[in-house]
């Protein structure tokens, strides 16, 4: 897999973007994991470091580029989006912990790549703001990808296959 | 809610650092067949849709799990 800052990175893949669909992507990103730690009530010990976001963006793109050389992505297109996405942001760590925190928000991280994965499945109606499965299942669920965002070695492939079994 | 629109400026000047700072590596980007309405309202779309997601309270649910 490629990064920006690999040698052998082919340029020709960076340029498939355009400046708009790149800038507004970032900024709703940036908005999202704000909105996320704000409105989640988090302690303030936790905060976005910017430097590790950058570089977490710079990997997103670099991963996600091939698929737009390829003619497989689109800027609608949230399971791509959202599953490479969160498995860079689980690798990266962009949240980080200016001092000890209650052991609950250990895995802030963990939590915000699980809500970009919701947002992006079926599980949640975005018309009428609703879960379309019941609390326990709903719970189940996230029982059980927590369990593996936490755990397991998260694979940018591996959340796409969830999100598409989940949205089949 | 409304207070998470005070991070649109922040979240904004981000964007355009970043993209500041892949031209001045080099990095030329491809034009856009669409205009830029278009990206700009699939991103305010997401943002509403994820704020919407929040207020279910699922980030309780899963720091809890």
């Amino acid at each position: 897999m490629y990064t920006i800052f690999d040698e052998n990175f082919d340029d020709e893949f960076i340029n498939e973007f355009n400046e708009t669909d790149l800038y507004n992507f970032f900024s709703q990103l940036k908005r999202q994991a704000q909105n996320f730690l704000y409105n989640s009530k988090m302690p303030p010990e936790i905060y976005l470091n910017a430097t590790i976001y950058a570089h977490c963006c710079r990997n997103i793109i670099a991963d996600l580029a091939k698929f737009r050389h390829l003619q497989v992505l689109t800027s609608e297109d949230n399971v791509k989006l959202n599953a490479y996405t969160a498995a860079w942001w689980i690798r990266r760590k962009p949240f980080q912990h200016k001092d000890n925190c209650s052991k609950k928000f250990l895995y802030v991280n963990e939590s915000f790549a699980a809500t970009l994965l919701f947002q992006a499945s079926h599980l949640y109606d975005k018309t009428t703001g609703q879960y379309t499965v019941s609390k326990d299942k709903l719970a189940a669920i996230a029982r059980q990808l927590m369990n593996y965002l936490k755990f397991q070695q998260v694979t940018s492939q591996s959340l796409e296959l969830f999100l598409n079994g989940l949205n089949f | 809610m409304n207070e998470s629109k005070v991070f649109d400026d922040e979240s904004k000047a981000f964007a355009e650092d970043f993209i500041a700072q892949l031209k001045r590596e080099g990095v030329v980007f491809k034009k856009s067949d669409k205009d830029p309405s278009y990206y700009e309202e699939i991103s305010k779309k997401n943002v509403e849709d994820y704020n919407k997601l929040l207020e279910t309270g699922i980030v309780d649910l899963l720091l809890k799990v």
